[in-house]
């Protein structure tokens, strides 16, 4: 079966990938359950809030260099666009590339809107986006609210199109579709090559594509040591850059839960080669990811000797962090692969990781090709005892925390470190993705720890002085279960 | 009011609701959403209001119902009950408030009557598409004045509760209730502002037995005040935000009117005050001229401080502040309550007042209000300016080469606890950080 769907929405995560929100136990028991497909995905009795898949679509569209963005949503979806538009000068800045602006209009969907429809407010407000931003691509992003009052963007958008005369653009993003909010991802990435993506016109030998979250640009000196070009994909990309990914290489992953829908419709319909082995993330995945990336280019006695190069030029400083590093423990919390990718990391630094949390997993990929990030970072660095995957939802992981006390907490997601803090554990937060890959990854990463060890007074006092809303019978009890029938 | 918006200054009703119950200590919201509503909400309006955290029970810890497709399909309220009844088991809270997404009221979920079934448990339907986060917190603050607070017998003279300051909104609310709280104990009222320093859930509940409620704003909290009168028979007075000395002393006097209170009285318990304000104030008339601190201004703000900052930088500071923009979305009898405000200035300061919410816009209306250099025979120019609004000014005074000082929703460049621009004590602080943006070189 085609890896690219034919309708205008990709399916969601749960059906696709079989995705689940919970499980406990160890990573081999995780894995050998995921292999058989058997875990399921039931409700919770008692929820925290978590993300959605409009969230997710929107730090990838808000920073598409010439697009503009329609959000089709009441006005409340749209109130994080300040955080994103300071993201976007941050990251620019950080990279040497023009200031990026995020432009964004909501069609502010209110109460008459979603009785008697919407769908002049959204052409009114695409050629607004139009008149105003001078854009050459727009998206529509859906909402709870669109999707609700079964609002046509299919059809708007191909109006639209045909009236401004460049790509349109929609994004089916709508947050109750899919309990997964990595939906969002997908439905960006299948908009992008539904309307977007150009078949290749030739093959850039040198070109890797990078799928990435907005971050820093280590992937681009990185690979220029093999000579090599990074295609960083999607954030801060022009719209030039994402035409013509199709042409690359290759295709690799800073995070194999982001992207393996349209690396594998890259590879399907263009004949991209996807990387099919984790991203390089710890000494022996980035060896191997040099040697895949290599392959793919050409590059292998290339590879060979920047592998050895590098493997002795970190040795030194590698072996000074092991010293001061060995016995210490860590938790790390973050999404799927990505928490497999740090977790790979502290065997290197001599840290233990004492539990890991994934915020939800993938049992399946989507082509079969695609590396099992959680049997690899088994087969790495052995089974970890405490594993579990919950979606955020704060109530369970400070029960864990409590239970574990690791040393240092790390976490991905924005606004969880707070609970390392509340319980007095010294917390790291992983916000920019690109910062631990490679060889200096791993050293910047211990450098890292060092630092955040050194905030456990921090943590204390903030421990000594704030309240947890928790009952005690909740914190001090068994872990409860808390979740619903399978559904 | 319903028109699109470029990258809008609020949040939706939903957010304007979870500000104000994490203001209130020990409050546990209970959304009845999608997952991703809490979280979105909490993120953009943390970072806007001055990072403002999560508090007690916010952010990813917020309880919410989380629902999805099936719900759409077969109703949400079975699914609300058992994250009521569990929420009430995991979550140690004074105060359980259940409040509605876009999504559960458009598939005709009924809150309230899910949440009747909990003893105390009350509900607040906050969907977006009813308005924004102003709104938000004048319906949850409404609806703990109608279901929560307790009427009283009898009332305690010259107590007032004050409201009309949106936390999650006003990055200063705190600072600026604890300045509000201390001028009307000069002229011997007690405030009970309600989420100020030190105020608990026990100070709402005490609210009905104030005299008088006094909103600070001419948009927001007009639900409430009118609550307040209805339920409590509380009457209520309109007494803007004031900001420095001039409007500080209106402000005592306009309340103090209502009480009947001794203009000579009031004037005595200003005496120190003044003297303490100007002593500060006054250090400026050494630098004024010699490094030249005069400026034109562009205020962007919402509907409290647009006028209030105005009429300060105009009248305090010998500011020409040409053009200001309110930002929220107004009915015209709110728009004819702000342009009341600006009818007493002087014409020599007198600005050019636009209404408008849409970040890319306050370019146009410069543009509209100030003559462009076309190369004229001379050309008089808007310099030195200085840009006084929102984060998204932050470009346009970056367009313009100009200073700039973000105090209006979003302000995601500045980190504010305590910071007040209220009354007499924010009046300063304000000129401060004025004067601050604009030291040449800095």
């Amino acid at each position: 079966m085609s890896i690219l769907s034919e309708s205008p929405e990709v399916e969601v995560r749960e059906r696709r990938l079989l995705s689940i929100l919970s499980y406990e136990g160890d990573a081999e028991g995780l894995s050998a359950g995921s292999k058989a497909g058997r875990l399921g995905c039931p409700g919770r009795l008692y929820s925290q809030c978590s993300d959605c898949a409009e969230g997710c679509a929107e730090t990838m569209t808000y920073h598409v260099r010439g697009a503009a963005v329609v959000s089709h949503a009441p006005v409340g979806c749209g109130v994080n666009v300040s955080n994103h538009n300071i993201l976007g000068r941050a990251v620019s800045e950080a990279r040497g590339l023009p200031t990026h602006k995020v432009n964004m209009i909501s069609s502010n969907i209110v109460e008459h809107d979603t009785i008697y429809g919407a769908a002049e407010k959204l052409r009114r407000a695409v050629r607004e986006a139009d008149r105003r931003f001078g854009p050459r691509a727009i998206f529509i992003q859906a909402s709870c609210a669109s999707g609700i009052i079964g609002e046509n963007l299919e059809s708007v958008a191909s109006e639209m199109e045909e009236e401004l005369g460049y790509p349109v653009i929609p994004v089916y993003c709508e947050g109750f579709k899919s309990k997964i909010w990595s939906t969002g991802f997908d439905a960006v990435f299948h908009g992008l090559l539904r309307k977007l993506v150009q078949a290749p016109g030739g093959r850039e030998k040198d070109l890797v594509n990078i799928f990435n979250f907005e971050g820093s640009d280590q992937f681009i000196p990185f690979l220029h040591k093999l000579g090599l070009r990074v295609n960083y994909l999607v954030p801060l990309a022009s719209l030039e850059q994402l035409k013509t990914m199709s042409q690359a290489a290759c295709t690799a992953h800073i995070c194999e839960t982001l992207a393996t829908y349209i690396a594998g419709v890259l590879e399907e319909r263009f004949g991209v080669p996807e990387v099919k082995v984790p991203p390089p993330f710890g000494l022996n995945w980035t060896d191997a990811w040099l040697r895949e990336i290599a392959r793919y280019t050409g590059k292998e006695a290339e590879a060979e000797e920047l592998i050895k190069a590098e493997r002795r030029r970190i040795e030194e400083p590698l072996k000074k962090l092991r010293e001061q590093l060995r016995g210490r423990t860590i938790y790390v919390v973050s999404g799927d692969s990505f928490a497999h990718n740090l977790a790979n990391i502290y065997k290197d630094l001599g840290i233990e990781v004492i539990g890991l949390n994934t915020l939800h997993h993938d049992q399946r990929t989507d082509s079969p090709g695609q590396p099992d990030t959680l049997g690899e970072l088994i087969r790495s660095c052995g089974n970890i005892k405490n594993v579990t995957v919950c979606n955020k939802q704060p109530h369970q992981a400070i029960k864990i925390l409590l239970r574990l006390r690791p040393d240092l907490l790390i976490v991905r997601h924005m606004n969880l470190t707070t609970m390392g803090l509340k319980l007095g554990i010294p917390t790291l937060f992983e916000g920019d993705a690109n910062f631990s890959i490679g060889y200096d990854g791993v050293l910047k990463m211990g450098q890292r720890v060092i630092e955040a060890l050194a905030t456990k007074k921090l943590a204390e006092t903030i421990a000594g002085h704030a309240r947890l809303p928790y009952r005690q019978w909740w914190l001090d009890g068994e872990n409860p279960r808390y979740t619903g029938e399978e559904q | 009011m319903a028109g699109i918006i470029d990258r809008p200054r609020f949040g939706c009703a939903l957010g304007g609701a979870l500000g104000l119950l994490r203001a209130i200590p020990r409050a546990v919201p209970i959304l009845h959403a999608p997952a991703g509503c809490g979280y979105s909400v909490y993120i953009g309006l943390n970072a806007g209001a001055g990072y403002y955290g999560g508090g007690y029970c916010g952010s990813t810890s917020a309880p919410s119902s989380n629902v999805v497709e099936k719900e759409a399909v077969f109703g949400g309220e079975e699914r609300l009950r058992e994250q009521i009844a569990s929420t009430m088991e995991i979550m140690d809270g004074d105060l359980y408030v259940v409040l509605s997404s876009c999504m559960v009221e458009m598939i005709g979920d009924d809150i309230r009557s899910a949440a009747r079934i909990f003893p105390g448990v009350l509900a607040t339907p906050t969907p977006s598409f009813h308005g924004n986060s102003y709104h938000g917190y004048d319906l949850m603050l409404e609806t703990l004045i109608r279901d929560y607070v307790p009427e009283q017998a009898g009332k305690k003279p010259r107590s007032v509760n004050v409201i009309g300051l949106v936390p999650g909104q006003d990055a200063f609310y705190k600072g600026n209730l604890r300045e509000i709280k201390r001028l009307l104990a000069l002229i011997g009222l007690k405030a009970n502002t309600l989420i100020g320093e030190g105020e608990s859930l026990e100070d709402i509940r005490r609210s009905a037995e104030s005299e008088l409620t006094l909103n600070l704003s001419d948009v927001y909290g007009s639900l409430s005040a009118e609550a307040f009168k209805e339920k409590h028979g509380i009457p209520w007075l309109r007494a803007p935000l004031p900001v420095g000395y001039l409007q500080t002393e209106k402000f005592l006097l306009t309340v103090g009117e209502y009480f009947g209170l001794d203009r000579e009285m009031i004037d005595q318990a200003l005496q120190r005050e003044r003297e303490v304000y100007f002593d500060y104030l006054e250090r400026i008339s050494d630098s004024y001229n010699d490094l030249d601190f005069q400026r034109y201004g562009l205020v962007v703000a919402d509907a409290n401080y647009a006028p209030a900052v105005t009429a300060f930088v105009a009248e305090e500071l010998g500011w020409l502040p040409r053009l200001t923009v309110v930002t929220d979305p107004l009915t015209g009898e709110q728009r004819a309550r702000l342009d009341s405000r600006f009818e007493t200035f002087e014409p020599s300061i007198k600005p050019e007042v636009r209404y408008d919410g849409n970040a890319s816009a306050v370019r146009r209306h410069l543009a509209d209000t100030w003559e462009r250099n076309r190369n004229q025979k001379y050309y008089e120019a808007l310099s030195p300016l200085i840009v006084i609004g929102s984060y998204f000014e932050k470009d346009l005074a970056e367009q313009l080469k100009c200073s700039y000082l973000p105090l209006s929703f979003p302000v995601n460049s500045r980190v504010i606890f305590n910071r007040a621009y209220a009354g007499l004590s924010g009046g300063l602080t304000l000129a401060e950080d004025l004067f601050g943006a604009i030291i040449p070189g800095r």
